[in-house]
């Protein structure tokens, strides 16, 4: 591992600083790795510092310095380097922050640090799609200008990634992006109009252009022990904002739109306060050969409300979700 | 730039007091993660007493090594566990509790009072104090400079400050002398280490700050700004190079003991060495307290309500303690106070005390009773803790927490009493914290049996008295001092004056009098 010139002059500048860093992440963190913490300087601190020198070497100094010290926080947490709980966070410093330098420069906390954060986030919601989140960061983030640009785009393609539960707040951020940044993030129009694609998107949750097909609806859950949310088959009840599920003594929220769908813990209150919606006709004329289930055909459980239709089964831990217009 | 691992605070809620609601997506809630990133914050402005528990619990995780949890809380019944041959009982308590340590002074900051740290050198008295006033916004170097080190040479001009050399000279009269002022005067955290080495007559001069908030040299007045105190001494008898003044003494409001270290914390010890890490110049932002946030703080806690029941068992308990039947011949002056005044030998009026259960009456275990400046010490901190556990109103624990504080060396033992004489009780000689939160169980026993929440004529009399006299009818005041007479009647058939039937008594004598005054004036209309 070699460090950079630019970075290394840092670093000899302020060592009794960095060095002070380092030893209050050991009194705090007794499992503190130093060599851990070496390579991540080395490999993913080095790069971003470098592409801040590039751009205005007169700030990078302080730029380092808080660089270093998120560096610090997140390896003695084992969020960042080999220890690291999840691999997003690393690849979020190694292939995306030194390619905004124009955005570390403006503040480091707030756009690397909220990266970050939203990292941390991400990667522990089972319906967010980690890849395509940070393949979409990766190629619009460095077309970014400010902070709160950042933040609008950030919210935006965690809904496209599969984060339907932040549906409304991501239009929202979305009205608030240039059109080229939004049609980059939610994927279309290439060459429409934005509002041809936003304002049927805010007004049906299933809707895709023409020209893609109606969508197939999302599979979601699975049995705690493999890393599913459920203990048991979950038992489903359609409120008028969405669904719930009740596996055992647990209570969960689905969400569900055209990008993907999520499961969250609720209490139970949230369960028994909630008053059940029906749209029974929907369900009497369904065809379950018309879809793909991948459950048991015997005993399914159909639940619906007005954009949706939910098929479960006593003898699965997973969930079906539909659009209804895909039901004859 | 500092090293903000060290700056992390606790995470919110520190005191989740009832299981949350699911909680509503925020948008700010992507943002929010191991970086603390300032506007990733949900945008509500963090509740005062949240942040006064992320203080402490920031300082007791990071900056003082006190494993000590001696303020106990329970809300299911504490496993215990009794120890060797002598059964020490240990309790691991059921819900939060804290260290007197660091919450007692945080409890001071928050309500702007005065603290006594006592505890053999080296134990971080003078340190715990310096973090407060960092707490208050002060840089550390300030307050280093300010604290005030008590000395055998220490004068009035050292601690005030100098009348201008110029001036002396060439002042016509008093008014032109100007003073130089020590900076420490203006502050809201003041610091006085080893208080109990300042000489007496320079003492003097301090009590008139504490106790009056404002410093005066050569006619010339300088007012200070409402602060918290935090004063240091070795011993909290007043011994050291001067006794400590009596009124100086009084000033306080709760003594905390730095309790001893632990060594099998020796560990965080050496690390922080090797780190080369000072706490106090670590403490991070989040946890500094504007002036405005301080004031709203004292204005929140004084808005925390003690409830009837709460405030009739202090009532209750404070009664206990100064009647002293045979100090006065005429009833007002049946009290330890009469006594004291007296300079008659203690145990000589002792000995003539007579017909009440010694063992039994809590009033003989002490040599004097409560002043008001106890009393309200004693509420203002029983709110400040039930203000910092995120109560709406005081409750019994929070007193019985916070009374052997404030009582320390307030509520003095008189350990020949018959009750440090029996076996089980002797180590209450020496533990005076125990001693006094065991005061107060055994007036709470009392207040139970004689079923005082259920049954309280003297509370109906005094209710019906606070709704007013304005237009209240002869007979209808007849008929109330009837009923007074009456029940000092039966209060006084066959029972032992006891400290709390004293004050019953003296209460009911206060209404008959009111009346008595009321019927006179109806018959002059």
């Amino acid at each position: 591992m070699s460090i950079s010139q630019p970075f290394v002059d840092i670093l000899s500048a302020r060592r009794q600083t960095f060095n002070n860093m380092v030893s209050t992440a050991r009194l705090n963190h007794t499992g503190f790795d130093t060599e851990a913490f070496s390579n991540f300087l080395g490999e993913e601190v080095d790069a971003i510092v470098q592409a801040v020198f590039k751009v205005d070497p007169g700030r990078a100094h302080h730029i380092a310095e808080d660089l270093f010290e998120m560096a610090v926080n997140l390896v003695a947490q084992n969020r960042a380097g080999k220890h690291a709980q999840d691999g997003l966070v690393n690849r979020i410093w190694r292939e995306v922050a030194p390619n905004i330098p124009q955005l570390i420069l403006i503040d480091a906390l707030e756009s690397l640090g909220a990266l970050t954060n939203t990292a941390t986030y991400v990667s522990g919601q089972s319906g967010v799609r980690n890849n395509d989140w940070l393949d979409l960061l990766r190629g619009i983030a460095p077309r970014l200008n400010s902070i709160e640009q950042l933040r609008h785009l950030v919210t935006v393609v965690t809904w496209r990634s599969g984060g339907a539960h932040i549906r409304n707040a991501a239009l929202k951020a979305a009205s608030e992006l240039p059109s080229e940044i939004v049609s980059l993030a939610i994927g279309y129009p290439k060459n429409g109009k934005l509002s041809e694609s936003l304002v049927p998107l805010a007004a049906d949750i299933w809707w895709t252009p023409g020209r893609l097909g109606p969508s197939q609806g999302h599979t979601i859950g699975g049995f705690v022990g493999l890393g599913g949310p459920f203990p048991m088959p979950p038992e489903i009840k359609a409120v008028y904002d969405g669904f719930l599920a009740r596996s055992d003594d647990q209570y969960f929220r689905l969400s569900a739109d055209v990008f993907g769908a999520v499961v969250q813990s609720v209490q139970a209150e949230d369960w028994e306060e909630s008053q059940a919606v029906s749209a029974h006709d929907t369900v009497k004329t369904f065809d379950v050969t018309t879809v793909s289930l991948n459950m048991p055909d015997e005993d399914l459980k159909f639940c619906a409300n007005s954009s949706t239709i939910v098929i479960s089964s006593p003898h699965s831990h997973y969930i079906r979700v539909l659009p209804r217009r895909s039901v004859p | 730039m500092v090293f903000k691992s060290f700056k992390r605070v606790s995470k919110s809620p520190t005191n989740p007091n009832s299981k949350p609601r699911t909680h509503e997506f925020d948008v700010a809630d992507l943002f929010v993660g191991p970086i603390n990133v300032p506007s990733g914050q949900t945008g509500e402005t963090l509740k005062l007493d949240e942040k006064l528990r992320q203080a402490y619990f920031w300082i007791v995780n990071n900056a003082i090594i006190s494993p000590h949890y001696d303020v106990e809380f329970n809300d299911t019944p504490p496993q215990q566990f009794d120890i060797g041959g002598g059964r020490s009982r240990l309790t691991l308590p059921s819900a939060q509790s804290y260290s007197s340590y660091v919450l007692l002074p945080l409890l001071t900051f928050a309500t702007r009072s005065k603290c006594l740290f006592v505890g053999g050198p080296g134990r971080g008295k003078t340190a715990s104090a310096i973090l407060m006033g960092v707490l208050a916004g002060y840089p550390v170097k300030d307050m280093r400079r300010a604290m005030q080190h008590g000395q055998p040479q220490m004068t009035i001009s050292d601690l005030l400050g100098n009348p201008l050399p110029a001036d002396l000279v060439a002042a016509q009269s008093m008014d032109e002398i100007r003073i130089a002022w020590r900076s420490w005067l203006g502050m809201r955290v003041k610091i006085i280490d080893e208080y109990n080495r300042i000489p007496t007559r320079t003492q003097s001069a301090l009590l008139t700050v504490m106790g009056d908030n404002y410093a005066e040299i050569l006619n010339q007045i300088f007012e200070c700004p409402d602060a918290a105190w935090y004063l240091t001494a070795n011993d909290d008898q007043g011994g050291g190079t001067y006794q400590v003044i009596e009124a100086l003494r009084d000033r306080i409001d709760v003594i905390v003991q730095a309790l001893s270290f632990n060594p099998r914390f020796l560990s965080d010890l050496l690390q922080r060495i090797e780190a080369n890490v000072r706490p106090e110049e670590l403490v991070p932002k989040e946890i500094i307290f504007t002036e405005a946030e301080i004031d709203q703080m004292v204005a929140d806690i004084r808005d925390i309500a003690v409830p009837e029941p709460v405030r009739r068992r202090i009532e209750f308990f404070a009664s206990q303690f100064e009647m002293f039947e045979a100090a006065g011949e005429q009833f007002e002056y049946m009290t330890k106070d009469t006594a004291r005044l007296s300079r008659v030998e203690w145990a000589q009026v002792v000995s003539a005390d007579q017909g009440r259960d010694r063992l039994k009456d809590i009033g003989t275990q002490t040599v004097n009773g409560l002043s008001v400046r106890n009393l309200m010490a004693m509420l203002k901190f029983a709110k400040a803790l039930s203000y910092f556990r995120g109560a709406n109103e005081v409750s019994l624990d929070d007193v019985r927490q916070v009374v052997p504080f404030v009582l320390n060396d307030k509520l003095r033992p008189d350990h020949d009493a018959p009750f440090f004489s029996l076996p089980e009780n002797a180590v209450f000689r020496t533990d005076k914290i125990s001693w006094l939160r065991r005061l107060l169980d055994l007036s709470n026993e009392e207040y139970d049996r004689l079923d005082l929440d259920r049954n309280d004529p003297v509370g109906e009399l005094s209710a019906a008295f606070a709704l007013g006299l304005d237009g209240l009818k002869e007979r209808e005041v007849r008929a109330r001092l009837v009923k007074i007479e009456r029940l000092i009647g039966q209060q006084a058939k066959g029972r032992k004056l006891y400290g709390h039937l004293y004050d019953d008594l003296l209460k009911l004598k206060y209404l008959h009098q009111r009346y008595t005054n009321y019927l006179l004036w109806l018959k002059a209309q």
